[in-house]
């Protein structure tokens, strides 16, 4: 296992030694014993999460734009320097092979970050343009600042005008003295920002922030509390909402941009890019699932225990394993599964992601939900909702 | 003198499931087996005081999990351990060790090629959805080609839905596969010669074929069927030596009632107006019975207890051009201690797997084009194993058994013979070992040096070869071991064949064991 | 300007085979071709195996009427035993000046071979079997026993093939020849008998004049059904339509030029390693065809000899262990000592074009002037015991050679190894790849396997099969 260079301030917070092994580093699932102290901070405070696993990879060179271009679903080209983007990139075939964001950091010099090794596929494509792709997950260290505080604790350590920087906006900042970068971008729908620094300077800044964020009671995060909140915001996750096109064992595992909500990404009339063909097929013809938003009766779930005399019990974790989508009661008619879930401590709801046949995908449809209580399993209504469940204003204005 | 349903022949771990089977079908079944141990090459011995070697065959992983289970053969003493890791020495460098983590994995593989590293789970992906397809080919008869029997085209129906599952991309593969050599089809994935060199080499153990010979890839594909517990590719020590798989099949055969007789060495099949009607053993007495089941590789079952003049010409023809080509040997070593990598010292968990001395695709074609000519390798292929890290019951606390499987030794020398041979052969291995494990001649504490010709001597493998003939595309499926003879019977009537010459062959599966008593159960004879 | 119908690349044997039969069906043909002269590899006489056309396919083409002439019979081959010594192998008449035991041999490998023949023929000269239809038609042919015969012999060695018949290692060793020259590996590596057996499949009828001869032909065959031809034309880029589909090819001048239908008779390796631009390939089949081999082993010699005093169809070779040697230096890219040649009457009287196998596509330090010596050094010491000593070296091809001038990644005659895994599925089943109205049609295409002109008649089948269904554009497509 590789640490992250946060790894010895993080054993020294991690009172609750629940870690898990992410892309080969240690992660935190949680520092504190009740994971919900730290989801939270991230919605009322701000937190910050070692996002260092994830892998990044610096493209440079006069073809990197066009490259990015060819392999991305989204027209890179048209990505201002400064700008951010999140797109994914699909086979031949128009299904997803990874997500993720594109950064572009200079004329031609990009930052690709994304949760799953990406190099081998990008570097399939590289030859004939002048282009270099260099991993830089190891040398690069990430932090994660997010919260509606994270601008004003970000603002106070480092020398740039924060407040200007937009949603999904890049720049070069210095704080503690080190050269970092800074993107308006995360992974919890809330207000938040993502520091991307050199390893050797890493525990500096992570100092700094730890000590400025002291008095707007800012909290390290770990995994779980991210998961709850990347559940609220809609956000999918690969491995778990969806399979990576090279590693599905079957076609069926396999799923599009459009099937996965991802079809604003797509920007299908411009130059040849992968996947453009059945890309432009998928949209003519439809698509046969859809990535949706689940929103599970907590009456009938309330009934479901109160028949039994028990108080309803909230999931205490954000769980993960697939559950079957029925269309009606008696479960027979399965038209999907859910994929991922959690309580919803804001919404005070139960909320699930799921793929769902696209004739029954329409919001506001009623979809029964299957659900254990007590050793027996009973349908419970769902209703089908776009998957941003929680989108704060904060998330994307600009402060007056 | 009672008379049996059916007699086998050798006591090695196929004749022993065959036996097993036929027992529980209700049959009275008698194993002759020539030695004192059971086994046959899947056997362990105790040759050296407190230190048990599995001699010859030594991991674990092909055993065909139905067999398993339908033999109980769990409760009879089978217990494999899995091995956790790949290791392979280098000469700069860490070494390269591939592990059942991933990510592990991964960064492994990334110190020497971060495409490649990324790329072999996808490889993997291919190599196990390849391996669903071969595992309908190998837990099923051959189908008879061309034939309409309902049986084959059953077969083939099957063969052609595992394929139909297939994407086009990997249908497009799977034909290639058959046919290309383990080398190229690494090509098609990887770039760094280190990782190729241990893959590749999955693709020449027991075949007298180099790495870019073609018809390895298939080879390669055999050996990454392993499977434990439903995860494929998986490799496993048994405990106490490959032994104590026979001795479950054997418990399990005795349990279902079957007979086993040792060191009665069988000298001929008993022949009556051109029907198998027994046995005659090397001391004069007779076994009668109704069937005759031989576990030895076909042309020691027909051209040595049959005799070729009961033999229609063309058997004879077919047979004799039937390919052994032995080309491997077997050197096991009692260690003082742990032997330890330059590369990567200490006795860590890499070496509780199987360690593979196959720097790159070039050394291994070099050991290749060595022996073509008819000398061992001076720097051969090597894959040792350290039993006792994970089973102490091998050998005594803190001492260590070292068994390796070395590659090439052809057993048809250009000069001298084998006997004079041996000690050189033993010495490069150890050399050649000994340049990655300095100090390890020190440690040697007994050696013992199986050659292909020992083999021969000792197991009755014909030219030494460990899987009763090459695995080489005309002498598989229905071709195994030759067209006429691929169905488990044989042109005497009552006489079939359960060794690892007939499908699907090689390494301890038990399938051809299993698939032939099921055929001897379905002729009408039985 | 009205688009062609379809723009052949490459005016090679199957690229002017696959032009002549489109536009006798009333296509308008463009072939480009960026040699001065058409003929590709057979121009310069770098092919020797006139014997193996298939007549049948190009019946259509009534290719006599523009001066083609075959001889009756296969011309013998003969096979030099020692210096000075050789035998003559003929495929009907027994075998001339064998000793008894490799006589008897001989009537038997012939025997194997002419039985096998119909099956190969009935496999290679048709397109790749697919629908179940296909496969229904050829089940009898597996059912038969020379199916079964072939599924033995084809996994065999050279080497073990040819042990079963003959006794004498030269004869051995030259029968052995077309499997160093389809593959990439020694005698003893396994399927050199898949790539005898084939190439005795293939010989025929030969060409009178050789393979330059029938360049002439077949180019005087399409330009009198209106072929254009274009050369010293280069192709730059195959030009793909938004929608997908092959619309024009780009040439090195700049200048574009619209079309239908793309026929390509280059190497595959070509056209998916640098004639596409990206977005117009499947990248899965993009990875495939890069990993396609195509590694030459195979260099051409021009001889100036006054007087042969070898005939032609002569091949001269060491024992097979020689030759298994021989290889295991190039696999290392080091310069073999002995070679495998063959050797055939040059376009010049006083010339003799030789090949010499087991040449390494680069060796080690690449081909220099020293090396290239080296190499002509060491055939000629080969060959001197049946030449007169005046005989020089005039031009050297190596494979790097050919893959500089005809394009030919990897340098390959055949463009690609004719490995067993690259025969059937060549770079694709059927000839259309998975862009649009691009073909293939060159020797890298099925079924390959010496100088059928098959690959250019079965690609024009399926060029024309494919536009069928899109009008009645092609009143005489039954007739291709």
């Amino acid at each position: 296992m590789v640490k992250s260079p946060f790894f010895v301030r993080q054993m020294a917070l991690c009172e609750s030694m629940r870690w898990r092994p992410w892309s080969g580093f240690h992660a935190v699932e949680s520092y504190l014993l009740q994971h919900d102290l730290e989801y939270y901070a991230v919605r009322s405070a701000a937190g910050l999460l070692d996002v260092t696993p994830l892998c990044k990879y610096l493209v440079s060179g006069t073809d990197s734009a066009a490259f990015l271009s060819q392999t991305m679903v989204r027209n890179i080209m048209r990505l201002r320097t400064g700008r951010v983007a999140y797109t994914c990139w699909c086979d031949d075939d128009g299904k997803v092979v990874g997500d993720g964001t594109v950064m572009r950091r200079g004329k031609a010099e990009f930052l690709v970050t994304t949760t799953d090794p990406c190099y081998a596929w990008l570097h399939r494509f590289a030859g004939g343009y002048a282009v270099e792709i260099s991993d830089v997950t190891d040398t690069l260290a990430a932090l994660a600042l997010q919260g509606p505080y994270a601008r004003d604790i970000l603002q106070a350590v480092s020398d740039t005008d924060i407040f200007i920087v937009r949603y999904f906006d890049t720049c070069k900042a210095t704080v503690a003295g080190c050269p970092i970068w800074i993107s308006r971008t995360g992974y919890t729908g809330d207000l938040g920002y993502e520091l991307w620094i050199d390893r050797e300077s890493a525990l500096r800044v992570w100092d700094t922030l730890m000590t400025a964020g002291a008095g707007y009671a800012l909290r390290p995060v770990g995994l779980m509390a991210l998961d709850m909140c990347r559940l609220e915001a809609g956000l999918i996750l690969k491995h778990v909402d969806y399979h990576s096109a090279i590693h599905a064992f079957t076609d069926a595992r396999k799923s599009s941009p459009y099937e996965l909500g991802l079809g604003w990404t797509v920007h299908l009339d411009r130059g040849p890019f992968n996947g453009q063909a059945a890309l432009r097929r998928e949209k003519r013809s439809g698509s046969r699932w859809a990535l949706v938003g689940l929103d599970i009766d907590w009456a009938e779930t309330e009934a479901l225990y109160s028949d039994i005399g028990l108080p309803p019990a909230l999931c205490p974790e954000p769980w993960r394993s697939s559950v079957p989508v029925y269309r009606d009661r008696d479960r027979q008619h399965q038209v999907g599964y859910a994929t991922s879930g959690t309580w919803s401590p804001i919404l005070k709801k139960n909320i699930a992601l799921a793929t769902i046949r696209s004739g029954y995908a329409a919001p506001g449809a009623r979809l029964q939900f299957d659900m254990q209580v007590e050793h027996a399993r009973h349908a419970v209504t769902a209703t089908v909702r776009p998957p941003r469940f929680f989108d704060p204003p904060r998330k994307i204005s600009m402060p007056v | 003198m009672t008379r049996y349903d059916v007699v086998v022949v050798g006591g090695g771990h196929n004749g022993l499931v065959c036996a097993a089977y036929l027992a529980k079908a209700g049959r009275s079944v008698l194993v002759l087996e020539r030695r004192h141990v059971l086994g046959g090459a899947a056997v362990s011995e105790e040759l050296y005081p407190g230190f048990t070697f599995s001699v010859a065959s030594y991991v674990v992983s092909l055993f065909r999990p139905h067999i398993i289970r339908e033999l109980d053969l769990a409760r009879h003493g089978y217990h494999v351990i899995p091995m956790d890791c790949a290791f392979q020495p280098l000469h700069d460098g860490p070494g390269l060790a591939r592990w059942t983590d991933y990510e592990r994995t991964r960064r492994e593989i990334a110190y020497f090629s971060r495409h490649d590293a990324e790329v072999y789970p996808e490889f993997s992906r291919v190599m196990t959805r390849m391996g669903q397809l071969a595992k309908v080919a190998i837990d099923h008869p051959p189908p008879v080609l061309g034939s309409l029997h309902p049986r084959d085209l059953r077969t083939m129906l099957r063969l052609r839905r595992a394929f139909r599952n297939l994407d086009p991309e990997l249908q497009h593969l799977a034909v290639r596969l058959f046919t290309m050599s383990a080398a190229d089809f690494l090509d098609l994935w990887f770039e760094s010669p280190v990782l190729k060199g241990p893959l590749s080499a999955s693709g020449i153990i027991g075949t007298f074929k180099g790495v870019r010979t073609p018809g390895t890839a298939y080879v390669l594909l055999h050996h990454y069927m392993g499977e434990i517990d439903g995860a494929f590719r998986s490799w496993g020590l048994s405990r106490g030596g490959t032994g104590s798989v026979s001795a479950a099949c054997a418990n399990a055969a005795r349990a279902f009632g079957a007979e086993i007789r040792l060191s009665s060495p069988v000298a001929q099949v008993l022949l009556r107006n051109g029907r198998a009607t027994g046995v005659v053993l090397d001391n004069g007495d007779e076994v009668e019975a109704k069937l005759v089941v031989s576990n030895l590789d076909p042309s020691s079952t027909l051209f040595g207890l049959v005799g070729k003049k009961h033999l229609p010409a063309a058997t004879i023809k077919a047979l004799s051009r039937y390919k052994y080509h032995g080309s491997s040997g077997k050197v096991n070593l009692a260690l003082d201690s742990v032997p330890e990598f330059a590369c990567r010292p200490g006795a860590g968990d890499h070496l509780r797997g199987d360690i593979a001395i196959a720097p790159d695709v070039g050394y291994l074609e070099q050991a290749y084009d060595e022996a073509k000519y008819g000398a061992f390798s001076r720097r051969p292929f090597i894959n040792a194993v350290i039993p006792s890290l994970t089973d102490p019951s091998v050998a005594p606390p803190g001492k260590h058994v070292l068994s390796c499987f070395v590659q090439y030794a052809p057993y048809h020398l250009s000069e001298g013979a084998w006997e004079e041979q041996r000690d050189a052969f033993g010495d490069a291995v150890v050399d050649t070992l000994s340049e990655y494990a300095p100090g390890l001649r020190e440690k040697i504490l007994f050696r013992q040096v199986l050659t292909p010709w020992d083999l021969e001597q000792q197991f009755g493998l014909t030219e030494g070869n460990i899987f009763h003939g090459e695995l080489s595309l005309e002498q598989l499926f229905f071709q195994r071991p030759t067209a006429d003879l691929a169905h488990y019977r044989t042109p005497i009537r009552n006489l079939w064949l359960c060794g690892s010459g007939t499908h699907p062959g090689g390494g301890i599966m038990g399938a051809s064991g299993e698939l032939a008593a099921k055929a001897v159960l379905r002729s009408r004879h039985a | 300007m009205k688009a062609y119908d379809a723009i052949v690349i490459g005016a090679g044997l199957n690229g002017l085979t696959a032009a002549a039969l489109l536009a006798r069906a009333g296509w308008r043909i463009l072939v480009i071709e960026q040699h001065n002269e058409v003929g590709g590899l057979a121009g310069p006489g770098i092919l020797h195996d006139h014997g193996s056309l298939c007549t049948k396919l190009l019946a259509g083409l009534r290719l006599q009427d523009h001066g083609l002439e075959l001889t009756r019979t296969a011309a013998p081959l003969h096979a030099a035993t020692g210096a000075g010594e050789r035998v003559t192998l003929s495929a009907e008449a027994p075998a001339g000046g064998l000793s008894p035991d490799d006589a008897e041999g001989y009537r038997q490998y012939r025997a194997v071979c002419s039985r096998t023949v119909p099956l190969f023929r009935k496999l290679l000269l048709r397109p790749v079997p697919q629908r179940k239809a296909d496969f229904l038609m050829l089940l009898p042919c597996w059912r038969s026993a020379a199916a079964r015969e072939l599924l033995h012999l084809a996994p065999l060695s050279a080497k073990d093939f040819l042990d079963q018949f003959f006794v004498h290692d030269a004869l051995k060793a030259a029968l052995a020849v077309p499997s160093l020259q389809a593959m990439y590996g020694g005698p003893f590596a396994p399927f050199g008998a898949l790539a005898i057996l084939m190439h005795e499949a293939m010989r025929g009828q030969h060409v009178v004049g050789g393979l330059p001869a029938l360049a002439g032909v077949l180019h005087e065959a399409a330009a009198s059904h209106g072929v254009k031809t274009r050369t010293s034309t280069q192709a730059e880029e195959i030009l793909v339509s938004k929608a997908g589909q092959a619309c024009g090819v780009r040439l090195a001048t700049g200048e574009t030029i619209a079309t239908r239908m793309v026929a390509a008779a280059c190497s595959p390796k070509e056209v998916f390693g640098s004639l596409l631009r990206f977005g117009a390939q499947r990248h899965m089949f993009a990875w495939r065809t890069r990993h396609l081999r195509g590694r030459g082993t195979t260099a051409h010699m021009v001889l100036d000899a006054a007087a042969p005093a070898l005939l032609p169809c002569t091949r001269i070779a060491p024992g097979l262990e020689a030759l298994e040697r021989s290889f295991d230096r190039l696999k290392r890219g080091e310069l073999p000592d002995t070679f495998a040649l063959e050797i055939a009457a040059g376009r010049k009287a006083a010339q003799l074009s030789v090949l010499a196998h087991c040449v390494p596509y680069r060796p080690k330090g690449g081909w220099t002037d020293a090396a290239r010596s080296e190499l002509t050094g060491r055939v000629m010491e080969q060959l001197l015991p049946h030449l007169p000593s005046t005989a020089q070296v005039s031009q050297l091809r190596t494979p790097a050679d050919l893959e500089n001038e005809y394009r030919i990644p990897g340098g390959h005659c055949y463009h690609l190894e004719q490995a067993p895994d690259q025969l059937l599925v060549r770079p694709v089943p059927n000839f259309a790849s998975p862009v649009a109205g691009l073909f293939f049609c060159g020797s890298g295409a099925h079924p390959s396997g010496s100088v059928t002109c098959a690959p250019g008649a079965l690609a024009a089948r399926a060029m024309a099969a494919y536009q069928k269904p899109l009008g009645r554009l092609f009143r005489n497509n039954r007739h291709i």
